[in-house]
C-alpha cells in the first residue's frame, strides 16, 4: 500500500483515523500496531510474518536485558539500565542475539544472492566453469533495511541505557511496525520516540501541521517526483544518447529522488503528527549544500545520524587520528552504500561520497571553494552528487559507464537516441523540470513552509493536495523509490 | 539506581527520551511551535478530512443507489493472499465513481495542454501517439547485450515472478529445429515499432527523419539468417520515396498500404524458398477497397472521456480479400503455410479491432502466395503466445502442423526487449510426419 494511492487515502487512512480517535489512550497504540501490520502485509502477507518474527526476538531481548539488570520498576515504568549496572556477558549475548537476528534477516534477504554471485565471479576468474555457490533469488521484503535498523536501535539503546525497555508487547509492535515510517523511514531511533509510545498530546495545531506536511509530501511525489521519474526512467532505459539529453535525464533523476524521498518523509511526518507522534526531520534542502559534508547533514538525516551514532562513533569516529578518521568515513559510506542495495554500483556511490568527505575533512578551512561565492560551492556539490547518482540509478556497472560516456559526449549516438528523447521533451515535462529546479533551489522546504501556516499558505497547501489527488488518478501506482531498499 | 524520573506529558514534548542522545529536541520543538491560527488549522483539517471521507462515503451511497456490490466485499469473501489483495485494491480503484469521472478529464487536460501521455502512450506532435514499450525498445540498450539479458532475468526473479527467458535466439532456433524435423521451413517477420519507422512526429521534426532501430536489431537479423532462418526485414518494404504515412497516427499498428507491401514481400520470400508445390487449382482472390474508420488503440490507452474531441477517428482504405463469389477471406487449416501472428496480424482482419475484416496481413499474404493460408493469431505476447497455442494443440493430439511446408512467425519487434522467449517443445503426434 502506497501513501499516494486510492486505497490508502480513501479507505485505510480514514478508517485508522476514525478508530484511533474513537479509542481510549492505550488502545490507540495497539490499534496502530495492528493497522501497521495490515498496511505492511497488504503487499505480501508473508512479509508481515518475517517482521513479526524479528520484532518478537527484539522484544524478548529487551525484556531479558531488563531482567538481567535486576533493576526495579520506577513509578510503574521499566527503568533505564544506567551506567551503574555492570554489563554482564549474558547481557552482551542478548544484545548480540538481537543484532545478529536483525542483520541475519537483512543479509538473508538482501545479500545472499550478491555474495554468491561474487564468489562465482571470483571462481570464474580463476578458471572455474561451474557455479561454486548456487545463486538464490529471494524476493526482498519491502522496507526491511529500514525496519531492521530501527529494530537494532531498540536493543542498542536499551543496552546502552539511552532508553527504557518496553514491557507491553503492543507498544513494541507499534514502535517497530509504525506504518508512517515503516517502509521508507525516517529511521526512528528508539530513544527518540520511546516516551511517545506511552504518552502523546493531540492538538488541533499538530493535526493541521500534519495535514500540511502530508499534503506537501503528496504534491512532491505526484506533481514533481513522478514526472521527473518519467524523464529519468526514459533516459536511463535508453542506450547511448546526446550529452544534453543525458544531463537532462540525470538532473531529472536527482530531482526525482529528492522529491520522492523527501515527499515520502513529509507524508510520514504528517501522518505521525495526525496520530500524535513527532518524528524527526529527514531532509533539510540538501541540494543547497555547499559541500558533501554539509550535504550529508541535510540528506536522509535519519540514516546519516544512525550511521554516525551506531557505526562511525563506535568505530572510533575522529578520535583516533586523521588516517583512522578517513578510514572510518570511508567504511561508513561504503556500508551506507551497501545498505541501499546489494550491488557494486551502490558501493561505488558510497565510495565517491566517502572519498569526498575525506577530501573535505583533509582540506578543512583551506578548501578552495570556501573562498568562492556560495553559489559555486552549491553548484560544485550538486555536480558531484549528480555524478554519483549515475551509479545509484544505473542498473549495472556497464550501464553506468555508458551513461557517464554520454554525459561527456564520449558515446557513439545512434538515431535511436533521438527516439527516446522524443518521449521526455513535451513541454509539460520541461516545464515541470524548471519548476522543480525553482522549488529546490529557490523555495523554503516543507519544515520551513509549514512552521507558519498563514491563510495564503493554508490555501497553497490545500490546492497542492487537491491538484495532487486529481493528477494521482491519471498515474499508474508508482511506488516510492526507497521502497526497494 | 534510579536514573531519571518519569517525565510529565509536557516534558515529553520537549525531549526525545530520558537521555535523548539523538539531539532531535530542536526539530520536535519546531513542530510544537507551529504558528497557525485556530481558523486556519480548522480549515486545513476539515478540508482534508472532508475529502478523504467524502470519497468513500459517496462511493458507498452511489453503489447502494445503483444496486451494485462493493468490491470491498471480497475482503471477507476471499483469503487475504498477496494476489487477492492486489486484485481487491485494483477492483476498488476501478469501481471508483470519483476516479471514473476525474481521471479522463484530467488526462484530457494534460494531453491537450502539455502533450502528456501515460504509462502506455507517448504523445507526439500533430496528433500522433506512440506505444511506450515500443519507444523504449527502439531507443533502449541492445536487447542482446549480456548485461541486459541478465538484468531482465534478474528483475523478474527479484519481483517474485516465474523465471524469464529474455534471449529470443534460443527459442527461435529451437522452434526452427523442431519445425525442420518435420520438414517445415520457418520464416520470421519481426514487425519494427512505429517509433522506429515513423520517428518524425515523435520528435516534432518536419520532413524526412532517419529510420531508427534498436542497436542490436541488425545483429539479431544477421544471426538468424546465419542460422538458416529466413527473415523478412520489414524496413525493406518501406517505399522510397515515401508518399504517405506507414503507421496509423493514433494506433500502434501500420497502415493498410504498408501492411500490403509487407505481405507482398513476405509472399515473395516464402515462394522464393521453393518448398511450396504448385496447386492443382489456384484459388481466385481479389482485394476490394473498403473504408474503415476508428480512433486508434493508443487513444483507448490514454483513457480519455468518451466524448473527447482531441483525437478524431482516423479513416483508411483497406482492401478486403474476397473469393470470386465475394465471400470475405477465411483461414484454412488444411493450408500448407501457417502464419503465427500477434495484433499486427489481427488488425484489419479481426472485426473486434474495429478496422474492418479479411483485409489484414493474413489475407494479403494468401493473396500474394495465391494459395490458402492457416492462421493462429493472438494479440500481445508475440514472443510465446502463438507458439504456446500451437504446442497446446499438438499436445492435445490435434496436429496443426500436418501437411505444412512453411510456418511464418510474425511478432512485434518490441517483444525482443520485453518478451518472454520461452523455449517450447513441439510434441510430435503419432500421425504426424514430414510432408
Amino acid at each position: 500500500m502506497v501513501f499516494s494511492s486510492h486505497i490508502f487515502l480513501f479507505y485505510f487512512l480514514p478508517l485508522v483515523l476514525a478508530a484511533y480517535y474513537a479509542l481510549p489512550g492505550r488502545a490507540r497504540t495497539a490499534l496502530i500496531a495492528v493497522s501497521s501490520y495490515v498496511f505492511y502485509g497488504w503487499a505480501n502477507p508473508s512479509w508481515a510474518v518475517i517482521m513479526f518474527f524479528g520484532s518478537s526476538v527484539d522484544y524478548v531481548c529487551g525484556l531479558l536485558l531488563l531482567k538481567m539488570s535486576r533493576l526495579p520498576d520506577v513509578d510503574g515504568l521499566p527503568p533505564v539500565i544506567g551506567p551503574e549496572v555492570v554489563r554482564t556477558r549474558q547481557m552482551k549475548l542478548v544484545l548480540a542475539t538481537s543484532i545478529v537476528t536483525n542483520l541475519g534477516l537483512l543479509a538473508a534477504f538482501k545479500y545472499t544472492g550478491f555474495v554468491a554471485e561474487n564468489i562465482n565471479a571470483l571462481g570464474a576468474l580463476f578458471g572455474s566453469s561451474t557455479q561454486i555457490v548456487p545463486v538464490l533469488h529471494v524476493v526482498l521484503p519491502v522496507g526491511i533495511s529500514f525496519y531492521t535498523f530501527k529494530a537494532m536501535s531498540y536493543a542498542i539503546d536499551v543496552y546502552r541505557g539511552d532508553a527504557r525497555p518496553m514491557r507491553r508487547f503492543t507498544d513494541y509492535m507499534c514502535f517497530e511496525a509504525f506504518f508512517p515510517d515503516l517502509v521508507a523511514g525516517p529511521i526512528i531511533r528508539y530513544a527518540a520516540i520511546e516516551e511517545q509510545m506511552r504518552v502523546r498530546q493531540h492538538t488541533l495545531e499538530k493535526f493541521a501541521r500534519g495535514v500540511a506536511f502530508f499534503s506537501l509530501g503528496m504534491g512532491k511525489k505526484i506533481l514533481l517526483a513522478n514526472p521527473m521519474g518519467h524523464i529519468a526512467d526514459t533516459a536511463f532505459a535508453g542506450g547511448a544518447k546526446h550529452f544534453y539529453d543525458a544531463w537532462f535525464g540525470l538532473v531529472a533523476y536527482a530531482f526525482q529522488i529528492y522529491f520522492d524521498f523527501s515527499g515520502y518523509s513529509d507524508m510520514a511526518v504528517g501522518l505521525a503528527l495526525m496520530l500524535g507522534f513527532v518524528l524527526i526531520q529527514n531532509f533539510d534542502s540538501p541540494y543547497k549544500s555547499r559541500s558533501i559534508t554539509e550535504f550529508w547533514r541535510r540528506w536522509h538525516i535519519s540514516l546519516s545520524t544512525w550511521l554516525r551514532d551506531y557505526l562511525y562513533i563506535p568505530l572510533g569516529g575522529n578520535r583516533k587520528g586523521p588516517l583512522r578518521t578517513y578510514a572510518n568515513l570511508m567504511a561508513v559510506m561504503l556500508l551506507g552504500g551497501l545498505w541501499h542495495g546489494a550491488s557494486w554500483n551502490f558501493v561505488i556511490w558510497g565510495g565517491i561520497h566517502g572519498g569526498m568527505l575525506g577530501v573535505e575533512r583533509r582540506l578543512g578551512k583551506a578548501h578552495p571553494l570556501r573562498r568562492l561565492p556560495p553559489a559555486v560551492g552549491v553548484a560544485f556539490t550538486f555536480l558531484i552528487v549528480c555524478l554519483s547518482w549515475v551509479f545509484f540509478r544505473a542498473k549495472t556497472l556497464e550501464q553506468a559507464v555508458t551513461y557517464l560516456g554520454s554525459l561527456f559526449g564520449l558515446a557513439a549516438v545512434s538515431p535511436a537516441a533521438d527516439v527516446v528523447a522524443g518521449a521526455f521533451h513535451p513541454r509539460y515535462y520541461v516545464g515541470l523540470f524548471a519548476l522543480a529546479a525553482v522549488v529546490i533551489f529557490g523555495m523554503p522546504n516543507s519544515w520551513e513552509l509549514t512552521r507558519r501556516l498563514s491563510l495564503p499558505r493554508t490555501a497553497f497547501v490545500t490546492a497542492t493536495m487537491a491538484l495532487a489527488t486529481l493528477v494521482m488518478w491519471t498515474q499508474t501506482i508508482n511506488p516510492f523509490l526507497y521502497f526497494q531498499f | 539506581m534510579q536514573s531519571t524520573l518519569p517525565p510529565s506529558s509536557s516534558a515529553i514534548e520537549r525531549s526525545g527520551g530520558p537521555t535523548d542522545p539523538t539531539g532531535d529536541e530542536q526539530l520536535r520543538r519546531g513542530i510544537i511551535a507551529t504558528d497557525v491560527s485556530r481558523g486556519a488549522a480548522w480549515l486545513l483539517t476539515l478540508l482534508f478530512l472532508g475529502a478523504i471521507y467524502a470519497v468513500p462515503l459517496a462511493q458507498a451511497y452511489l453503489e447502494k443507489s445503483e444496486g451494485e456490490e462493493s468490491p470491498l466485499a471480497d475482503l471477507v469473501r476471499r483469503p487475504p493472499t498477496a494476489e487477492n489483495l492486489r486484485q481487491l485494491e485494483k477492483g476498488i480503484e476501478d469501481a471508483s465513481y470519483v476516479k471514473a469521472w476525474v481521471q479522463p478529464r484530467v488526462q484530457l487536460l494534460l494531453t491537450r495542454l502539455g502533450r502528456v501521455g501515460n504509462k502506455l502512450a507517448v504523445v507526439g506532435h500533430g496528433g500522433w501517439l506512440y506505444y511506450t514499450p515500443g519507444v523504449l525498445h527502439v531507443g533502449g540498450p541492445g536487447f542482446l547485450e549480456p548485461e541486459v539479458l541478465r538484468g531482465r532475468a534478474r528483475e523478474a526473479l527479484d519481483a517474485g515472478q516465474e523465471p524469464l527467458h529474455p534471449d529470443p535466439r534460443p527459442a527461435i532456433f529451437a522452434f526452427q529445429q523442431a519445425l525442420a524435423q518435420r520438414g517445415i521451413r520457418l520464416v520470421v517477420l519481426p514487425m519494427p515499432d512505429k517509433a522506429g519507422i515513423e520517428p518524425g512526429p515523435l520528435l516534432g521534426r518536419d520532413g524526412r527523419v532517419e529510420m531508427a532501430q534498436n542497436v542490436d536489431y541488425d545483429r539479431f537479423l544477421s544471426e538468424l539468417r546465419a542460422a538458416g532462418v529466413a527473415v523478412l526485414d520489414a524496413r525493406r518494404s518501406v517505399p522510397e520515396p515515401r508518399t504517405e504515412p506507414l503507421f496509423l497516427a493514433q494506433d500502434t499498428h501500420y497502415t493498410p498500404g504498408y501492411m500490403e507491401r509487407i505481405a507482398a514481400d513476405l509472399g515473395q520470400l516464402v515462394i522464393g524458398l521453393g518448398v511450396l508445390p504448385k496447386l492443382a487449382e489456384k484459388p481466385v482472390m481479389r482485394g476490394v477497397p473498403q473504408q474503415a474508420s476508428r480512433v486508434g488503440d493508443l487513444v483507448d490507452m490514454l483513457k480519455l472521456p468518451d466524448d473527447q474531441s482531441l483525437f478524431q477517428a482516423e479513416s483508411v482504405v483497406v482492401h478486403q480479400v474476397q473469393d470470386a463469389a465475394g465471400t470475405p477471406w477465411e483461414p484454412d487449416e488444411s493450408a500448407d503455410v501457417l502464419l503465427l501472428g500477434d495484433s499486427f496480424t489481427n488488425i484489419f482482419t479481426l472485426e473486434g479491432m474495429g478496422w474492418g475484416n479479411a483485409s489484414g496481413l493474413a489475407p494479403h499474404l494468401a493473396l500474394a502466395l495465391g494459395r490458402p493460408l492457416d492462421v493462429i493469431a493472438q494479440n500481445d505476447s508475440g514472443a510465446f503466445a502463438t507458439r504456446q497455442a500451437l504446442a497446446r494443440e499438438l499436445k492435445a493430439g490435434q496436429d496443426r502442423l500436418a501437411g505444412k511446408r512453411v510456418v511464418v512467425w510474425e511478432f512485434a519487434a518490441r517483444e525482443l526487449s520485453v518478451g518472454d522467449w520461452i523455449p517450447l517443445d513441439l510434441p510430435t503426434p503419432e500421425s504426424a510426419g514430414a510432408p
